[in-house]
């Protein structure tokens, strides 16, 4: 049995030799004769078995009897690597030995203990490479104990098994056993002398007392499992050979893995050392215990803990994930816990405990990364860029002061309200002279004169809004006027609620100034009919091709039977109609015409007079010749007078209109000037700066 | 599916107004569907009056709550409602009781609707006058340099300043091929125009959109 | 007072008030007029629909003699009043049914109408263009014609948003892929969109100056009037 130093890499510091020479000095010294009271109590308490002084050992006899031969002259030599026993050279020179890759250096003792598999909750567990006979069961319950924590150790068995004699941990050299550090796991306990298995023990630590002087055996013994001495491995018979004879039939103290408490009672009911015999590494250990320790039930033996030893970086890498746990108590076995409290104080075992320390497991370790799709990464990607513009502060920008821009607003209000109203007073002799007529106004112009009194009417329709009036009616007056003095009659309707009665008015004014120019009567309320309001749009206009009695029964003023008057009588569908003529300000409501209306019209041709700003999207219908002519706009009514030889209400007007539209022209390109003015004097400023 | 019944209905009636394109009106093997369309396409004008009506009751409807409104009320909405309902009243005096006070109805109506919707219209012309003078200020790139360019020329053309100017050699030739070139952007936008209608018809016909559910 | 004085007085009060929204902004004169603008034209469109689309239209219907068209007329009424039911939350899914009809019956018109009104007539138009035997100068004609397809085909090339799925892996700059050829036609879509645009906004500003126009002009007008 023996007690598997430090690691010797762990404390590179340390001489090897010195290591375990302190405890084994102590061993080698007289018991103190000074054991404190209390130290003597307890121990005197623990059982039957006292050790007193004519009842040491041979074994601990020898070793003071050799201290005091080799008095000074051996301290420095104890630990020196050539005193190492042959065990442990050996284990030296095979240093990948009971290594956890299962490899082929593993000892054959090793490779027992590993196939053992031992449970890792069994208290009392054996230090790390150990060696025990696989056949002895007095080692098979600690050995299960080591191949449990060789499985949790699996990285660091060849420096378990490979220790450098020399690199003894301080913790020895304390005087202390390993074990307590190990959260319980390690504990030195003492087994009854009459164990046959000790016998075997003590011969082997008896050699090590004498021929290494530098371990401590340790070994958990089961007193009721008697190991036959048959059973005894061959290197562990070596031992014993090599043992002095005199030592076979001595009592050692074995550490026993009972748990971390009381290892002073366990030296105490196993061994019965006498208080005053006691070594200075037991005797540090054994003051009385506290108030809050365990009492042991009577008969049963007591255990007095050992101060924790310092335990190796190798050692608590090996250990069990159990064992790094919190609670000592987890190496208790429950079964054996003692009630401390209540009438079942004293008593072991007699209530069940849960284990909490199986409640408790290493949390489980996840990966940080996360992995993404390339698609999930570009979402990703873009909202990392959305939140990080959120981040950004935002500019502000500079808001100017609101009393600038109402100045300005009514200076150019003013502005252009004053050369509006002084031209208008003060004509600049701006009169409209021959303009230029486009093709589109001068195939309106001859529809219209292909009309006669004797056709059928012209169905006119008014889908404007009154808030083009102006321009719709300098633009459309001059054709109504056309179409008047050829006294066409006219069938109104809108598809605008507002249209029907803004028909009424542009009737009404046009027969009014046809009658002041030319002396002709056209009487709207006799010559023109309004049908009113269609609703629906589109829907009415489809209604209104097909079937114009169903679409518009009535007149404005609320007349039926409007479709058995004279002219029209003959209208049972819109090819009844002479020419369609759609007065609008919208692309919109032009294009709802030529699409529902135009396929429905036969030969009759589809005319407009548009506002100027419709009329770039109406154009394609004209060159596509689904409409026949059209007028645009101020201009185009102007012109359209002028093409019929006569003054049109727009002329007043037009000076007006013409300065107003270059005053436009002219602002245009003064902000522009402007701007690239500013661009350049930044430039310039941004170059001197 | 919501509005089943009704989604079945914009299908079906849907499907038989648009036969009506595709089939001519004067085969008598499809006279009946024909009257079935024409019949259809009536009821829904009727519906369009009645859709205004609604549309007219909620605008007073939400006028009176907000008139009523116990924060902040819009005192404001007592005039159109005032507005509407004096309207309303005459309108309906003239119909229901004096016929000849129609045309009077129509041209107070003309009297108040055209100065106020000319006049805001006017004051569009001051908007742009400004809004024009910063319009190189705000704008980069093609589109806009071209939009201006040719805001420009239009309205060079629109004052009729051009016009009168017979003397100047090819004059019309130039008028004509200026006021030409809006044609290819104009069928461009009305193709377009005429594309996306199609595809928002055929979803409402389809049963993938339906704007009457809501 | 003559009634037509009145009515221009009230005009020229409407109009004032307006314009001077320009020298004062938004205040309670100009809220008044506008609100009340918005309750006559409401009430005018509501007795527009009553007297001059539902009461005809629905009286034409009742009142005949056939049981059809009656019937017809009774269901259009009832459907009508289910659409006042979409104002009330607990009754809105009745009113579904109508607007359901109402919604098919306009997809369907203005499928029909874009097909055969403007797809076939401006791609005919288009084609038409091409034909050399029409008149005039048959190079012109060519140029003419190429000018507009290029026109046309590039400005839908710039409205190109769908491309296909591999084609729609975002670039590094965030900008969807498009073709070289796509890429190229966009550019030159662009130019004659701008110009089409342009021409609009030119249209709208004419016609806004048309507006301050005849505004001014009735103002001089009222006033020289009475000056004189």
């Amino acid at each position: 049995m023996r007690l598997v130093p430090g690691d010797a890499q762990g404390e590179p510091e340390q001489p090897g030799g010195s290591s375990g020479e302190d405890w084994l000095s102590s061993l080698r010294q007289e018991p103190d004769a000074d054991v404190s009271p209390g130290q003597e109590d307890a121990l005197g308490q623990a059982g039957s078995e006292e050790f007193s002084e004519s009842e040491t050992p041979d074994w601990l006899s020898r070793i003071r009897e050799r201290a005091r031969m080799e008095t000074g002259a051996q301290a420095g030599e104890s630990g020196a690597e050539d005193e190492t026993p042959d065990w442990m050279s050996g284990l030296d020179s095979e240093p990948e030995t009971g290594g956890a890759d299962e490899g082929a250096a593993s000892s054959s003792w090793l490779v027992e203990m590993e196939a053992a598999g031992g449970q890792a909750d069994e208290p009392g567990t054996a230090p790390q490479g150990a060696a025990v006979a696989p056949s002895d069961p007095v080692g098979e319950e600690w050995m299960d104990e080591l191949s449990a924590w060789r499985a949790g150790a699996e990285s660091e068995p060849a420096e378990a098994a490979s220790p450098v004699p020399g690199d003894l941990p301080g913790w020895l050299d304390d005087g202390t056993v390993l074990g307590e550090d190990l959260d319980g796991n390690l504990q030195l306990a003492q087994e009854p002398p009459e164990s046959p298995a000790e016998a075997g023990s003590e011969d082997l630590l008896a050699g090590f007392a004498v021929e290494g002087e530098s371990t401590v055996v340790q070994q958990p013994v089961e007193p009721d499992l008697p190991a036959p001495a048959e059973e005894t491995p061959e290197w562990l018979r070596d031992f014993s050979s090599q043992a002095p004879a005199e030592n076979s039939g001595s009592v050692i103290p074995l550490i026993e893995t009972a748990g971390l408490e009381g290892i002073s009672d366990d030296i105490e009911t196993g061994v019965g050392i006498a208080a005053g015999e006691l070594p200075d590494w037991l005797s540090e250990e054994g003051s009385p215990p506290s108030s809050g320790q365990e009492v042991e039930a009577p008969g049963e033996p007591l255990s007095e803990e050992l101060a924790r030893a310092e335990l190796p970086e190798w050692v608590k890498e090996m250990r069990p994930i159990e064992s790094v746990l919190p609670g000592e108590a987890a190496a208790v076995e429950p079964s054996q816990q003692v009630e401390q409290a209540g009438p079942l104080a004293g008593l072991r075992g007699v209530l069940p405990i849960e284990d909490l320390k199986t409640h408790y497991r290493k949390p489980p370790v996840y990966s940080a990364r996360l992995r993404l799709s390339e698609k999930q990464h570009s979402h990703a990607s873009m909202l990392e860029s959305i939140v990080a513009q959120e981040a950004q502060p935002l500019l502000i920008p500079r808001t100017r002061a609101r009393a600038p821009q109402v100045f300005t607003r009514v200076l150019v209000t003013l502005f252009i309200f004053a050369v509006l109203t002084v031209v208008r007073i003060f004509p600049l002799g701006l009169v409209p002279g021959a303009l230029l007529a486009p093709p589109e106004l001068d195939d309106m112009f001859n529809q219209i004169e292909q009309v006669s009194e004797q056709n059928a009417p012209v169905l006119l329709a008014v889908d404007y809004e009154p808030g083009r009036f102006g321009e719709m009616y300098f633009a459309s007056l001059p054709v109504i006027e056309h179409l008047m003095a050829k006294n066409v009659p006219i069938v109104v309707l809108s598809t605008v609620p507002t249209g029907p009665a803004l028909a009424q008015r542009l009737l009404q004014e046009a027969a009014d100034d046809l009658r002041e120019k030319t002396d002709q009567t056209y009487d709207p309320a006799v010559q023109t009919l309004n049908l009113g309001y269609l609703p629906g749009g589109t829907i009415s206009l489809l209604e209104f091709a097909q079937l114009p009695s169903r679409a518009a029964p009535a007149t404005l003023e609320g007349n039926f039977d409007i479709w058995k008057q004279p002219f029209l009588a003959n209208v049972k569908g819109l090819d009844g109609f002479s020419q369609v003529i759609v007065l609008t300000d919208s692309a919109e409501t032009g294009r709802a015409w030529i699409e529902q209306v135009k396929p429905l019209m036969g030969t009759a041709p589809l005319l407009m007079v548009t506002s100027a700003q419709a009329a770039p999207l109406l154009m394609p219908y004209l060159q596509s010749q689904q409409v026949n002519g059209m007028v645009s706009g101020f201009l185009g009514g102007v012109t359209y007078g002028q093409w019929r030889h006569v003054d049109t209400p727009a002329d007043p007007y037009w000076e007006s209109y013409q300065v107003g539209v270059l005053l436009a022209v002219g602002v245009i390109l003064f902000g522009g000037l402007f701007s690239l003015a500013r661009v350049v004097i930044r430039r310039k400023d941004g170059e001197g700066e | 599916m919501r509005s089943p019944v009704a989604t079945a209905f914009a299908i079906a009636f849907g499907i038989v107004a648009l036969l009506g394109y595709f089939i001519p009106a004067d085969l008598p093997a499809f006279s009946s569907l024909v009257t079935l369309r024409s019949i259809i396409v009536g009821g829904a004008v009727t519906l369009a009056g009645f859709a205004s009506l609604v549309a007219i009751w909620g605008l007073v409807n939400a006028h009176w709550q907000k008139l009523r409104a116990r924060r902040n009320p819009d005192r404001y909405s007592i005039f159109m409602l005032l507005g509407f309902f004096v309207t309303l009243g005459f309108g309906l005096y003239a119909y229901l009781w004096n016929p000849e006070a129609i045309s009077s109805f129509q041209e107070v109506v003309n009297t108040f609707q055209v100065p106020v919707e000319t006049s805001l219209m006017a004051l569009l012309a001051v908007v742009l006058t400004m809004a024009s003078f910063r319009v190189f200020q705000r704008r980069r790139g093609l589109l806009p340099v071209v939009f201006i360019g040719s805001s420009l020329v239009y309205l060079l053309v629109n004052s009729g300043f051009l016009h009168s100017q017979q003397d100047f050699p090819s004059i019309a030739w130039i008028l004509d091929a200026v006021q030409y070139l809006p044609v290819a952007g104009g069928r461009g936008i009305l193709l377009g125009i005429a594309l996306g209608s199609l595809m928002a018809g055929l979803r409402i016909l389809f049963g993938a959109e339906r704007p009457y559910s809501g | 007072m003559d009634i037509q004085l009145l009515l221009e007085i009230a005009g020229l009060f409407l109009t004032l008030v307006v314009l001077l929204y320009l020298i004062f902004g938004d205040n309670a004169l100009f809220r008044l007029v506008t609100y009340s603008f918005i309750g006559v034209a409401a009430g005018y469109v509501a007795i527009l629909v009553i007297f001059q689309v539902l009461l005809p239209r629905l009286s034409i219907l009742l009142v005949s003699q056939e049981p059809v068209l009656v019937l017809i007329g009774v269901v259009e009424i009832v459907l009508g009043l289910m659409l006042f039911l979409k104002l009330w939350q607990h009754t809105s899914f009745l009113g579904a049914l109508p607007m359901a009809i109402l919604v098919g019956v306009g997809a369907a018109v203005t499928i029909g109408g874009s097909v055969f009104g403007t797809l076939f007539g401006q791609i005919n138009g288009t084609i038409g263009l091409f034909d050399l035997q029409k008149g005039g100068n048959p190079l012109l004609r060519l140029l003419e014609g190429i000018f507009v397809l290029v026109g046309t085909v590039s400005t839908l090339a710039y409205f190109q948003f769908t491309m296909r799925s591999k084609a729609a892996l975002p670039e590094q700059d965030g900008n969807a892929r498009r073709s070289p050829v796509i890429k190229v036609l966009a550019v030159i879509g662009q130019g004659f969109i701008g110009i089409t645009l342009g021409a609009m906004f030119a249209g709208i500003y004419a016609a806004a100056i048309t507006a301050l126009v005849e505004r001014i002009g009735f103002i001089f007008d009222f006033v020289s009037r009475f000056v004189q």
